[in-house]
């Protein structure tokens, strides 16, 4: 088996498939491990880690020279380095353990059953299989005006990499790497605009979280600017300074920051891969791909960033496991709902299954149980008691249609709601269960308990 | 004081049983003693006696229900008494009763689970769905939402049938039947011999001892009796044919106990001479009549059709010359006889005109091979044609 790409999407698959007793080669371009590794997941957890340490003591009032935020920045991107080669290596060995094939090189499509590979732009080797699976992972949608120059507009890549800390930033995209970073910022001082087109900030989860979310941005002073799209920049070396013309509802506005993230739209990463050659046909961007991975071409098939459909690392452990349980010929299927959507600034958020929109687009009348962490002891011990837990669930049967958490730990605590949909344990079975004193988790199972009004510490208004 | 009937346990090995038909409806007086309902096991139809006097005041459970033994299926209570005093006296009730066929009444016995999601548990109940005929699909074959449904969905499609079919449903004792054959040809990998046998001397044997028999018991002596002593001493000599698999082992069983297959007008059924090979011709001839009587009026216990550990299966009356049956599970081999017919045969050189029969063997391959089968089927070949062997 030949796997192009080394992220999540790769390398799980290729030791699930090692493990299933095939031959597999790997072949990566870039640095291993892919985005998730290097410039997505794990950096920007331990950045936020550090961020939230500072917000921590800075909120308890024991930063007195606010000089020292510099520093501390610093501190943060060395311990990010620290953590990203810790996983790369970790992911080497494990590679190693189950003797897979690594190849470093360009890979690309000769026929839809060889690959070659390009060292220096010259073909170096050349692979042949039945069974191929591409995770080349997704790059930025560039497009003017907001392509990336490295200095002014930046990506994820370089936004990674700062050296210092800009006085104002506008982030564009609301989503949740968007917001991850414009938490990041915010946290060391930075006044950040968030800009999103979309009439809400986290469009793909539940509007209630989306919401409670905006309103405490507002509180910390990011300002959200929705339904707004940049129509042009315009770079002024003089003041060091970017100058954003936006369109919002129609009405222009212009804004001066120092720096523009732009982390909103991505495409798939297939440029180098003669696709055409394989016969793998596209779709809006990405590779196409049906509910087994399988692309256009027989025994070619994709999993990951790279068929688009939400950025996740899971969702690329998933997709790839499934791809290669299809080629060995059990012929499984992704079932995207089941997959989680998580967001870590702070307080965390998290969603799986229907929001409460969709639920009663589909069901009609649903029960909605919620319980807000302002009533949770554990919470209020450790003082911070934003937020809240929403269950929603089908009437006749009580089976969990969608979890959404806004609050501490909510990446967490994702996985009970996770695990009952999945498991099909609906609410009345989770009503039984014990659920240890104090905990987060207790705002789960009081939800539980809401979706029938049976909620045991919560004024009922 | 009330009484509940529970499913009574009528052997060791019965974990469930079925309730074919209440013989009092709610309401009736019922006597002790007197036939209740009738009960299903693996094995039998059996009528189950009320264990006390008073009015059938509630069927816990109905007709066709599966339930395990000890589980209470009705309430017998007296006259007059209210059912705040009935609900009262449930708990109290006594876990053993009194067995017709007494048999201790063991506790109760968890029957098997089933793997289902509390969704998928709750939607068949409430579409009336039985979990046990669902094949789950979910880890370690679980039942999910998605198979109920499908079941959901099949059950309101009509049903694809001409009308002028008519339904017979799989109850009683081919519902008994249709498991246990389809259990023993699935999984029990048979191979069938066959010997063409001369009956000369067995014909004059049993025309010899017809009368005689006659005369001391007022019972007629069939072939089959004659059949049943000659397995039994087959048998005797190769003890790995007196078997039963059971699991991942070969029981060697020493007591010698022949199963005779008996047509009824609804099925079949094999009640056991038990210790066969201890018996004289007259004790198997006494107890095949007794046991073929019960079996016509449908009173045959438990115990009268357990314990086999062979079986023969006699369709000569029925015309036939050849056939391949199929084993009674867990035994190891059945052996079928055909009818017994007049053929000309090479003896001593001349043509000659001689009874012959073929005897026709079915055997578990798991517990023996062709070989030892076909030493069996001549050693009982060798008894057949030289019945004095017999008296050794």
């Amino acid at each position: 088996m030949i796997i192009i790409g080394s992220g999540p999407g790769g390398y799980l698959p290729a030791i699930f498939s090692a493990q299933k007793g095939l031959s597999v080669a790997v072949v990566e371009k870039g640095e291993w491990g892919g985005t998730c590794l290097n410039r997505g997941c794990i950096p920007t957890k331990a950045l936020l880690q550090d961020a939230s340490l500072w917000d921590a003591f800075n909120k308890a009032g024991w930063i007195r020279d606010k000089g020292e935020v510099i520093s501390f920045f610093k501190k943060a991107l060395e311990k990010k380095n620290t953590a990203v080669q810790q996983v790369v290596s970790g992911l080497r060995n494990l590679l190693n353990r189950d003797r897979i094939i690594v190849i470093e090189g360009e890979a690309s499509f000769h026929n839809p059953r060889t690959i070659g590979v390009k060292r220096d732009g010259k073909v170096v080797e050349r692979l042949e299989s039945g069974r191929i699976l591409i995770a080349t992972g997704a790059v930025p949608k560039e497009s003017e005006p907001l392509k990336r120059d490295g200095q002014w507009v930046i990506g994820s890549d370089e936004v990674l990499c700062m050296e210092d800390l800009p006085s104002t930033l506008a982030i564009i995209g609301g989503g949740r790497r968007g917001l991850e970073f414009a938490t990041f910022f915010n946290t060391f001082g930075v006044n950040v605009i968030l800009i999103e087109k979309e009439n809400r900030i986290l469009p793909r989860m539940d509007r209630e979280v989306s919401i409670r979310c905006k309103s405490l941005l507002a509180k910390r002073k990011v300002k959200v600017w929705t339904d707004s799209e940049v129509v042009s920049t315009e770079v002024m070396e003089k003041n060091k300074s970017v100058g954003l013309t936006m369109s919002q509802r129609g009405k222009k506005e212009r804004v001066e920051v120092e720096k523009v993230l732009v982390v909103a739209e991505r495409r798939g990463n297939i440029d180098s891969l003669d696709l055409e050659r394989a016969s793998v046909s596209l779709k809006d961007g990405f590779i196409g791909v049906d509910l087994h991975m399988r692309t256009s071409s027989p025994g070619v098939y994709a999993a990951g960033d790279v068929v688009g459909k939400g950025f996740f690392a899971h969702k690329a452990f998933h997709e790839g496991k499934i791809a290669v349980e299809n080629m060995l010929g059990r012929e499984s299927q992704v079932d995207y709902r089941m997959i989680p959507n998580c967001l870590y600034a702070y307080p965390e958020a998290s969603s799986i299954g229907l929001t409460e929109e969709e639920a009663i687009q589909e069901y009609g009348e649903v029960n909605i149980g919620k319980f807000p962490f302002m009533a949770c002891g554990r919470s209020i011990a450790m003082g911070n008691p934003e937020g809240m837990v929403k269950i929603i669930s089908e009437k006749k049967y009580g089976e969990i249609l969608g979890v959404h958490i806004f609050g501490p730990s909510a990446t967490e605590l994702i996985h009970l709601g996770a695990m009952a949909m999945k498991h099909e344990i609906g609410a009345e079975e989770i009503k039984e269960m014990i659920f240890a004193h104090p905990t987060f988790s207790e705002a789960f199972w009081e939800a539980a308990l809401d979706t029938d009004g049976g909620a045991i510490h919560m004024m009922k208004g | 004081m009330a009484t509940t009937v529970i499913m009574p346990k009528l052997g060791l090995t019965m974990t469930e049983g079925t309730i074919e038909k209440w013989l009092k409806q709610e309401g009736d007086r019922v006597e002790k003693g007197e036939p209740l309902v009738e009960i299903i096991t693996e094995k039998i139809n059996f009528q189950y006696e009320s264990p006390a006097s008073g009015i059938l005041r509630k069927i816990l459970h109905h007709e066709g229900e599966t339930v395990p033994v000890t589980t209470p299926i009705a309430i017998i209570a007296e006259e007059g008494e209210t059912m705040a005093e009935i609900e009262m006296a449930r708990p109290e009730v006594p876990v053993e009763v009194s067995l017709p066929v007494a048999v201790q009444t063991q506790s109760k016995e968890p029957s098997e689970r089933i793997l289902a999601s509390p969704i998928a548990r709750k939607m068949a109940q409430e579409k009336g769905i039985d979990l046990s005929s669902i094949k789950g699909s979910g880890p370690t074959g679980r039942i999910i939402k998605m198979d109920v449904l499908k079941v959901a969905e099949k059950g309101v499609a009509p049903p694809l049938r001409k009308s002028s079919e008519k339904l017979i449903p799989l109850k009683g004792i081919r519902r008994i039947i249709a498991k246990r054959m389809t259990e023993s040809f699935q999984n029990v990998p048979h191979f069938y011999l066959s010997l063409e046998i001369d009956m000369t001397s067995c014909l004059a044997l049993h025309d010899q001892l017809r009368e005689e028999v006659e005369k001391r018991t007022n019972l007629r002596l069939t072939l089959t009796d004659i059949l049943v002593k000659v397995a039994a001493s087959a048998l005797k000599d190769q003890p790995i044919i007196n078997s039963r698999i059971e699991g991942d082992q070969i029981h060697l069983i020493e007591e010698i106990n022949i199963g005779v297959a008996i047509a009824l007008e609804d099925g079949l059924i094999v009640p056991v001479v038990h210790d066969a090979d201890q018996k004289s011709l007259t004790e198997i001839a006494s107890t095949l009549r007794g046991l073929t009587q019960k079996a016509k009026e449908g009173k045959l216990s438990l115990q009268e059709v357990g314990g086999g550990t062979f079986t023969l299966s006699n369709m000569g009356m029925l015309g036939i010359d050849k056939f391949n049956p199929i084993i009674n599970p867990p035994e190891c081999s059945i052996l079928g006889v055909g009818r017994t017919v007049e053929k000309p045969v090479f003896h001593g050189g001349e043509i000659k005109v001689r009874p012959m029969a073929w005897f026709n063997l079915s055997s578990d391959h798991r517990i023996v091979d062709g070989a030892t089968a076909a030493q069996f089927l001549n050693r009982i070949k060798k008894t057949v044609e030289n019945p004095p062997l017999l008296l050794l």
